[in-house]
């Protein structure tokens, strides 16, 4: 199959009103054939448990659609929130989008 | 019936206009100056202010100014009456908080539409603010009755509980309890709903009922692994495929929880959390302080149906304190738009060995970090002190 990798970014406080952006975001690489999605947080300062809880629909969304989801370049607030929630276990998280595109992305 | 104040010195003027409002089955007030416009203002709060820009005293813009200031004028649909049509004065009309303008001389025909257009806002802001208020008063009726089921502060010769819940609106997605299983073993939670309001206080009143009630079915209470496995299969939120059904409460809710069993004779703590921030037990020996995470990381409860939960336990020596919070108390950006931490807030507490700072004072500390001064955040913090054993039987 082939692969079809698209990028969602965010910036800022992620909670529930912008999370919900995201989520439609997601919803249309989906429909848009998307297979692969990334969300770049490198912007990201903070995520709240609405926004988490958001991240974790997004993702059931995606795995329903046969798809990918993971994320890169998260910041010390949100690697210690995946780490109490053991998101870290639930979604594959690398350091930056370069790391991404080696491990993930076929050339 | 929404009453309009004309406020206009040249009687000419006010005759006319009032008349003409008049034939409009409108209830019509008139003041001959700024200053009696103000006074009956606030007095009578008309719906509608209909005020000339130019008048000797207090002029047009300063009554404006004045309304739009009072607490309960300013959603008072304001119309300035002028001679002078320059851009330049309409804008500053507009900053000064003017809702319409009319030019003189005055078309008839335009200032009963004006009218009718003003009263339809003035009424749409005068419910709103009636809602709003409404809405208000529930909210803090519904946050009254979270507080009374929180337990209050508790002591006696072993052991002794202080807690400190701030609710982040008014209403919030915090909740915790304690009580005893049997005569030795006392059971201590905390529980943090995802969000706040409304949605994040019923289901962390919903999960404070069933656990408070000991009604949650294939559990044991003194075991807190299997306290979680229940919750997470009694509180499992629907995602995507509730979009086919009607209610969709549970759509991406869950909530975090640190539960453990204290037995006062054997000195044991067993405990498990979920996706909650590990407890922190200080404990004082020999001029050494240890700060004791307890709690591994593991998944909230509600947004995967396999998650699994293991209880640990610790020996509690004498002297220590147990915290167990919610995220509220570190999870917040500090001045240089970084999280400040659980580090940091454990750090905070290793600077008080002895647990004697009153929670207060703690959540004061803490609140100095934040950039805002305050808790965007619900937080609630239960400091468990365990006493020397010499006394027990």
């Amino acid at each position: 199959m082939n692969q079809v990798v698209k990028v969602v970014e965010a910036e800022g406080i992620l909670d529930g009103s912008n999370a919900t952006q995201i989520r439609r975001q997601i919803s249309q690489c989906l429909t848009g054939g998307a297979n692969v999605i990334l969300l770049d947080f490198k912007a990201v300062t903070f995520i709240d448990s609405s926004g988490l809880g958001a991240l974790v629909a997004s993702l059931k969304t995606v795995r329903s659609s046969k798809a990918q989801l993971y994320i890169c370049s998260i910041c010390d607030q949100v690697k210690i929130l995946f780490e109490l929630t053991s998101m870290n276990r639930v979604f594959r998280v690398f350091a930056d989008r370069a790391e991404f595109e080696r491990e993930i992305v076929r050339s | 019936m929404t009453q309009i104040l004309l406020i206009d010195d040249d009687p000419t003027t006010r005759l006319v206009l009032k008349r003409a409002l008049q034939r409009q089955g409108y209830d019509i007030v008139v003041a001959n100056d700024g200053q009696q416009g103000l006074d009956i203002a606030r007095d009578a709060k008309p719906g509608l202010i209909i005020c000339d820009w130019m008048m000797p005293g207090i002029d047009g813009l300063e009554v404006c100014r004045q309304v739009k200031r009072s607490l309960h004028l300013s959603t008072t649909f304001f119309i300035l009456l002028t001679a002078r049509g320059g851009l330049e004065d309409r804008i500053v009309g507009l900053d000064t908080g003017a809702d319409e303008f009319l030019a003189k001389p005055i078309d008839i025909g335009e200032l009963q539409a004006r009218v009718r257009a003003g009263l339809r806002i003035s009424e749409l802001s005068r419910v709103l603010q009636l809602q709003t208020r409404q809405l208000r008063e529930e909210l803090s009726e519904a946050s009254g009755y979270v507080k009374t089921l929180l337990p209050p502060p508790f002591a006696y010769e072993r052991l002794s509980v202080e807690t400190c819940f701030i609710p982040s609106a008014q209403l919030g997605g915090d909740c915790y309890d304690f009580q005893w299983l049997d005569d030795d073993r006392l059971a201590i939670y905390l529980l943090d709903a995802s969000g706040h309001g409304v949605g994040a206080a019923l289901l962390s009143v919903s999960v404070f009922n069933l656990l408070h009630a000991r009604l949650l079915p294939d559990s044991d209470f003194f075991s807190p692994d299997t306290i979680l496995k229940a919750l997470n299969d009694a509180f499992q939120s629907k995602t995507q495929t509730s979009e086919n059904t009607t209610n969709s409460f549970f759509h991406e809710k869950y909530f975090t929880i640190w539960y453990g069993v204290y037995d006062v004779k054997t000195r044991q703590l067993t405990y498990a959390g979920a996706g909650h921030p590990p407890a922190q037990l200080v404990t004082s020996t020999g001029g050494k302080t240890e700060v004791r995470a307890l709690g591994a990381p593991s998944l909230p409860i509600g947004l995967f149906p396999d998650a699994d939960y293991q209880s640990e336990s610790v020996e509690v020596a004498p002297n220590s304190a147990l915290y167990v919070f919610s995220d509220g108390i570190y999870d917040f950006l500090t001045d240089d738009e970084v999280a400040w931490g659980l580090d940091a807030f454990c750090k905070l507490l290793a600077t008080d060995p002895a647990c004697r700072r009153s929670l207060d004072d703690i959540v004061k500390s803490a609140r100095q970090q934040n950039r805002e001064r305050a808790f965007n955040d619900d937080l609630s913090l239960m400091r468990v002190r365990f006493f020397d054993r010499q006394d027990l039987s």
